[in-house]
């Protein structure tokens, strides 16, 4: 009784990682097709992204003229637009996320590895940003800091970090036990050390499961921004602010909405079942979450 | 329990104290004043005006009087709304962003742990890949895309809902559904995740040895601890479908908490953008608090004293 | 779960109870959208135009406005202006009530206009008053020698003067409770969400009114505003999405008109490109493109201040730009020049396309955009320190040309160019005292000139005010001034 229910957990199992893997394959190939497009794609037409055509306003999707994806209401290539609007929101996620990784990991690691009254501290801190509106306090830097990408990078990451630093506290609790760093503690290393050499690398599964799942989040907020009007400065753009220019002109030109709107949804979409198939597979035990 | 919960309650007032002081400082760093208008005002009248709200002493005192007035509950007067006091604008958009919340969050516990627990009873079958990927669509396709597609649809092509306002009980449809998407698909995916951990767990198979049906099995012992992981994540998506989403609120023009933050912040009213961070992170922390008391109740393991 | 359904079902029908005897259908009520909510509907502490589009509906001046934004005589029959051009004597009407039945009198006036400039009041709009003598104890010289008769005293003559009596901001003021004498009183308010006005009894003019109910309510989004109007839900909309216009047939419900507002860009003088440059630039942009396909609302080019449709002041409209000496053999600009702009769909679009126009005709120069937040900005033009250009726009608080130049005023706190001419200064305040209008035509002529001949601002469109105004709706009559009051409206029998 007993083996055949744990043969069946097993073949239950391995069909479960299998059809997952299978997903995680078709995202990651979908996504890694998404960014080299955005790389390629402004080579691969001959109209620029800022470029206007005051004769060729809002023309529809078509093959003459290489106006792939049409054109906007200034009459500025769509095609072009999309390609260079997904190397800014892909930017902007990877960046941002970059910025909270190192903050959150270099807090989080060093809290957990103190623990104590330094731990209790550092947490506590973090408790009272927690309690800080997310939206709000990024709309204010906005506000403040003016309309730079480079400070859209900062402000969305500086916030982001405080998940990441408390799952990585956790995870260097429970490290802190492990055999390896007691080793190292008694041959003499100093705790710099430790948390760099022997604290921190053994921290990367989380951090790139979390990771892969923090960029779609940032892209959201990005688009967020975006719609109240605190985005990307013209004539960049990003698929945020595509998206939202497309939503004033969907009744009349409706591909300027839906390709952005896709394209953003495609890309958030394969990056979450990315992080999702990340996460079983770098931690099988912990199931799926 | 009642002693840890009061001490967490008294460990909320330096919290907001540095929440409070933090945001004041950040206002009043912001270039631009609330008297900024389109009608530019001679440099006399500024100073008239920064002198009839007091903006003309020292921020130290002006935080100082603050929170003298707080004590009294006082949130003092909004610098936009000459007519109004804050705690009148935050009294007239609460209720409005509240009953919306609460409908949102209703609506998204409900059909977010039914899509969960039918996902995780028919795992990888048909009724769990349509289900998953509708959860995944709506986590990923943003609420200001959805909403005016559904504005375009159900309000202007069929007529069948009004587009914006909140008058009658047809005017929640759309908000509220919107609002309550992304929440229903996270709740449908984390319910469903530890769903699937409890079912392989001891305690399962022995009640299925022990010849329990299915659907008691699910409901009466699973569901149970199944939660935990949702709880967690709720306390902050409560707050925040409370305190109102800036993105549905403005699209289908509904007067609550969401739409002031944005206004509050751009127009520079200072009281009123202190008063809604505080409204805000009071919540918050309560709900915090509320989460992991309700641990104690719905694992036996937690203990707090 | 069958609970938590009923929970819903509960919840829906409390907030449908508490509201279900309005009904928008009713022939004898109008629902108009605002851009936003008006942060006061006190006449002497608003600040905004969606303030105003309120106040005109439940306050009357001395004078009001018709249906054509024309001054009539309001609370006011009759008026005089004494030989030295200095003492106007208003006579008001007979039996003139507050919304509550009692009687309006000339001192309600004075209670008005004294707390517009009390300093406490802080109201923006105390500088409507300042041709106003003020006594040696810094009092009004307002008088109310009786009930019925309102004696105003200027210190000097001043043109405009009856025109600013019909801005909602010098409204008689009732001791005590808030009253009304406009054609309609206040029956619900929310600071953030709908106002709803009844027609009030004690109008004078109360017959007249048609429309019985009016409800106001405030659209933060154009686009929210624009989904209402096609879903029945608003009859008229206090603007139009850009979207509207590229359609193939535009609604017949769409109603445009020149307005009194202009756009500009203007330099900061205190760090300016030559004189010659800023010809050039203003040269090399192709306004009518601008007007015509990229913002495409019927906004008129502008090549000098003021505005066709202004009431005094009928000047030559077009070609008013002058070519600055010297344009004709300078080099073409090179460089860097960065133009600020507050955020706003428009204005990004007019900003991209500048850039673009500007970017073709000289490769050597490079513009930069940056968008600001609209306080930003703001604080920037009023301390003068941004660089390069800023895009500023001005729109008439009463129908006057001698504002639209005023802006250039060395101590105009909207002058943010920072540009002073000693010489445009006196012909200013020349231009306010005047009041021969042949005069003071040729005198605002000159001035223009001046202006174009120094380039301190580039002029580019001037604005056109644009609502959707439901087929249901007569009586809507476009005007330079975009002002409505509901009292001229009427609902056709449908």
């Amino acid at each position: 009784m007993m083996v055949a229910a744990d043969r069946k957990a097993l073949g239950w199992q391995a069909w479960y990682a299998m059809r997952h893997d299978r997903l995680l394959i078709v995202s990651a190939t979908l996504l890694v097709l998404i960014v080299v497009a955005v790389i390629v794609g402004p080579w691969l037409t001959p109209h620029s992204y800022q470029t206007m055509d005051l004769s060729a306003v809002l023309i529809s999707p078509q093959w003459a003229d290489y106006r792939w994806f049409g054109t906007d209401d200034l009459g500025r290539d769509l095609f072009a637009r999309v390609m260079h609007g997904g190397r800014v929101s892909l930017l902007v996620g990877i960046v941002s996320t970059f910025v909270s990784l190192v903050v959150g990991v270099l807090y989080g690691a060093t809290a957990g590895y103190f623990g104590g009254r330094v731990d209790h501290l550092m947490m506590r801190f973090v408790d009272i940003l927690y309690a800080l509106p997310f939206m709000f306090f990024v709309i204010l830097l906005m506000v403040l800091f003016g309309r730079n990408i480079l400070l859209i990078f900062v402000a969305i990451g500086a916030v982001n970090w405080l998940d990441m630093a408390r799952i990585v506290r956790g995870q260097t609790l429970a490290l802190r036990r492990r055999e390896y760093v007691e080793a190292a503690e008694m041959a003499g290393a100093s705790k710099r050390r430790i948390i760099f050499r022997h604290i921190v690398p053994n921290l990367l599964g989380v951090v790139v499961v979390y990771a892969t799942l923090t960029v779609p989040q940032v892209i959201l907020i990005e688009s967020f921004l975006s719609f109240i009007g605190l985005g990307v400065q013209e004539p960049m753009t990003s698929w945020g602010a595509l998206v939202q220019r497309g939503t004033e002109l969907m009744s009349i030109a409706p591909w300027v909405l839906v390709i952005p709107s896709l394209m953003l949804a495609v890309s958030l979409l394969c990056l979450n079942f990315v992080g999702d198939g990340l996460r079983d597979a770098l931690d099988p035990k912990d199931g799926h979450r | 329990m009642l002693r840890y919960t009061l001490s967490r309650l008294v460990s909320v007032i330096p919290t907001l104290l540095l929440v409070m002081l933090i945001t004041f400082l950040l206002v009043h760093a912001a270039p631009g004043g609330p008297f900024d208008n389109e009608r530019t005002l001679p440099p006399e009248m500024q100073a008239r005006l920064q002198a009839a709200y007091g903006l003309d002493q020292p921020l130290w005192v002006q935080f100082g009087n603050y929170i003298g007035g707080l004590m009294q509950g006082d949130l003092g007067p909004s610098f936009r709304y000459p007519q109004s006091t804050v705690n009148e604008l935050i009294g007239d958009a609460a209720p409005v962003s509240l009953l919306l919340g609460s409908l949102a969050f209703i609506v998204a516990v409900i059909f977010g742990s039914a899509a969960g627990i039918l996902a995780a009873i028919r795992q990888n079958r048909a009724t769990d890949h349509v289900l998953m990927t509708v959860a995944m669509t709506g986590i990923s396709v943003p609420a200001f895309v959805v909403a005016p597609l559904l504005v375009l649809l159900f309000a202007i092509t069929l007529r069948w809902l009004p587009a914006s306002g909140l008058s009658t009980p047809w005017h929640f449809i759309l908000p509220v559904f919107a609002l309550a998407l992304p929440t229903a698909a996270y709740v449908a995916r984390l319910i469903r995740a530890s769903m699937l951990e409890v079912l392989k767990g001891q305690f399962i198979r022995t009640a299925r040895a022990q010849g329990l049906s299915s659907r008691t099995l699910v409901l009466r012992y699973a569901l149970k601890p199944a939660l935990i992981p949702v709880v967690s994540y709720l306390g902050p998506a409560v707050a925040a479908l409370l305190s109102g989403s800036v993105v549905i609120e403005q699209i289908f023009n509904i007067p609550g908490l969401g739409r002031l933050f944005i206004q509050s912040a751009l127009n520079r009213d200072y009281t009123l953008v202190m008063g809604l961070v505080i409204l805000y992170s009071t919540l918050l922390v309560l709900l915090n608090l509320i989460v992991d008391l309700l641990y104690a109740v719905l694992d036996p393991r937690v203990r707090y004293r | 779960m069958r609970a938590y359904r009923l929970v819903i079902l509960l919840a829906l029908g409390l907030v449908g109870c508490g509201e279900s005897e309005s009904n928008p259908e009713s022939t004898s009520s109008i629902v108009r959208g605002l851009s936003a909510a008006p942060e006061s509907i006190d006449p002497q502490l608003a600040r905004s135009v969606a303030s105003a589009v309120v106040l005109t509906d439940l306050y009357e001046g001395l004078l009001t406005r018709n249906a054509e934004g024309q001054i009539i005589a309001g609370a006011a029959i009759s008026w005089e202006l004494s030989a030295d051009e200095r003492q106007y004597t208003f006579r008001l009407r007979e039996g003139l009530r507050w919304s509550d039945g009692s009687a309006l009198t000339a001192g309600d006036f004075v209670r008005g206009w004294t707390m517009l400039i009390a300093d406490d009041t802080a109201a923006f709009y105390a500088d409507l008053l300042n041709p106003v003598r003020r006594t040696s104890d810094g009092r009004l010289a307002v008088e109310a020698s009786d009930d019925a008769t309102l004696v105003v005293t200027l210190t000097a003559p001043t043109a405009d003067f009856l025109e600013r009596l019909a801005h909602p901001a010098l409204a008689p003021r009732a001791s005590g409770e808030a009253r009304y004498n406009g054609a309609y009183q206040l029956e619900q308010y929310a600071p953030l969400g709908s106002i709803t006005l009844l027609r009030n009894p004690y109008f004078h003019a109360a017959d007249s009114v048609a429309i019985v109910r009016v409800e106001y309510q405030p659209f933060e989004q154009e686009q929210t505003e624009y989904a209402a109007f096609r879903s029945g839900t608003v009859d008229v909309t206090s603007r139009v999405p850009r979207a509207v216009f590229r359609q193939e047939t535009r609604p017949d419900t769409l109603r445009t008109a020149p307005y009194l507002g202009v756009v500009y860009l203007s330099f900061n003088m205190r760090d300016a490109p030559s004189a010659v440059t800023r010809c050039q630039l203003s040269a090399a942009i192709d306004r009518k493109a601008l007007t015509e396909t990229i913002i495409g609302r019927g906004e008129q080019p502008a090549y000098g201040l003021i505005p066709p449709g202004v009431a005094n002041g009928v000047l030559p409209f077009e070609s008013r730009m002058q070519a600055v000496d010297g344009v004709d053999s300078a080099s073409q600009p090179t460089g860097e020049l960065t133009l600020h702009y507050a955020t706003s769909d428009e204005n990004r679009v007019v900003a991209a396309a500048l850039q673009e126009m500007w970017r073709s005709a000289y490769p050597d120069l490079k513009v930069t955009l940056a968008n600001k937040e609209f306080r930003v900005l703001l604080s920037e033009s009023r301390a003068g320190t941004f660089d390069g250009m800023m895009r500023r726009s001005w729109v008439a608080d009463y129908n006057d040309a001698s504002q639209f130049l005023a802006i250039l005023k060395s101590d105009a706190a909207a002058n943010s160019s920072g540009f002073a001419d000693a010489r445009l200064d006196t012909l200013l305040a020349a231009i306010d005292s005047t009041t021969d209008p042949a005069q003071r035509e040729r005198l605002l002529h000159a001035a223009e000139q001046l202006i174009a001949a120094q380039v301190p601002v580039i002029p580019l469109y001037f604005f056109v005010s644009k609502h959707l105004v439901a087929r249901r709706v007569a009586g809507w009559q476009d005007n330079p001034l975009d002002v409505h009051p509901s009292r001229f409206l009427r609902l056709l029998d449908e």
